[in-house]
């Protein structure tokens, strides 16, 4: 199973199958709701190597996902569209779009063991545009 | 994958041997409705703590120098110190993470009769007000 992430809003940047090792997405409204809440928050985790670049030659993208955390909630560009597609056997199983993603959390994890190293990135959907997100699966890649 | 960790003001340089992993973190309130100005900027640093067994009046890493700055009292201007962590692998400069007004959140060392090293975990903080000066590059050589 492959996933293919493109970041587009600031500057744009696409993750392959090579850089990607999972997604995750979340659909989540107060667990101590009696009712259907209307307070839906929907969520997308992305997990994924920080590879390194022989000579530098080939620019290492997830730098931009380190710098897109750090963005001031005052600029236009803190919120970006996201498109994850899950791929497997010539089919897009799933392919979720969201249009005002931000950053709740990114962590980067780099040790003197594994030789590469590994992120995670945590984004919301501004909630009032919650309606906006895009989910749609089961067609030819 | 080398990890140099170093501090200016006054400077601690600490033996790639030591450093042996680090995770940087940005996040905001999970509960978050859109992208907030409540960003923290954490960087945890764990290594080892090794003796020097060629002579037993020297240190053998700077570790204890981390300790020391983890009991300066606030009001004092060596609280805050400027940090740069620079991974290396395969002759490229992975990542390079500045946080220049860091302070000590967390320290502690941990030492068991199993193992033949002891072991430090540094968890920092960047100054909250001085966000917009923390720097990740990374990608060259």
């Amino acid at each position: 199973m492959g996933f293919r992430v493109k970041i587009t809003g600031g500057k744009d940047v696409e993750f392959n199958e090579g850089i990607i090792t999972g997604v995750q997405f979340v659909s989540d409204t107060p667990d101590n709701a009696n009712a259907r809440s209307t307070d839906l928050g929907v969520m997308m985790k992305i997990d994924g190597r920080i590879n390194f670049s022989l000579g530098a030659e080939v620019e290492d993208s997830t730098v931009e996902l380190a710098n897109w955390s750090l963005m001031p909630s005052d600029q236009a560009d803190c919120y970006r569209n996201v498109q994850v597609q899950v791929i497997n056997g010539g089919q897009v199983v799933r392919q979720y779009t969201y249009p005002n993603a931000f950053v709740m959390s990114y962590t980067e994890d780099l040790n003197d063991e594994e030789g590469v190293g590994s992120f995670s990135i945590l984004l919301k959907q501004k909630k009032d545009l919650t309606d906006k997100i895009e989910l749609k699966g089961n067609f030819e890649a | 994958m080398a990890l140099e960790f170093s501090t200016a003001d006054p400077e601690i340089t600490l033996e790639t041997e030591s450093a042996k992993k680090v995770i940087f973190k940005v996040d905001i309130p999970p509960d978050s409705r859109a992208r907030t100005k409540d960003v923290g900027v954490t960087l945890t640093v764990v290594g080892k703590i090794m003796a020097d067994t060629a002579s037993a009046g020297n240190a053998a890493d700077s570790t204890a120098k981390l300790m020391d700055w983890s009991i300066v009292p606030a009001e004092k201007k060596e609280a805050y110190r400027s940090v740069t962590v620079k991974i290396t692998s395969g002759g490229v400069v992975t990542r390079q993470y500045e946080l220049p007004n860091a302070f000590v959140v967390d320290y502690y060392e941990t030492f068991e009769n199993a193992d033949g090293i002891g072991e430090f975990t540094l968890i920092l903080k960047q100054m909250k007000n001085k966000l917009a000066d923390v720097k990740v590059t990374g990608g060259f050589t």
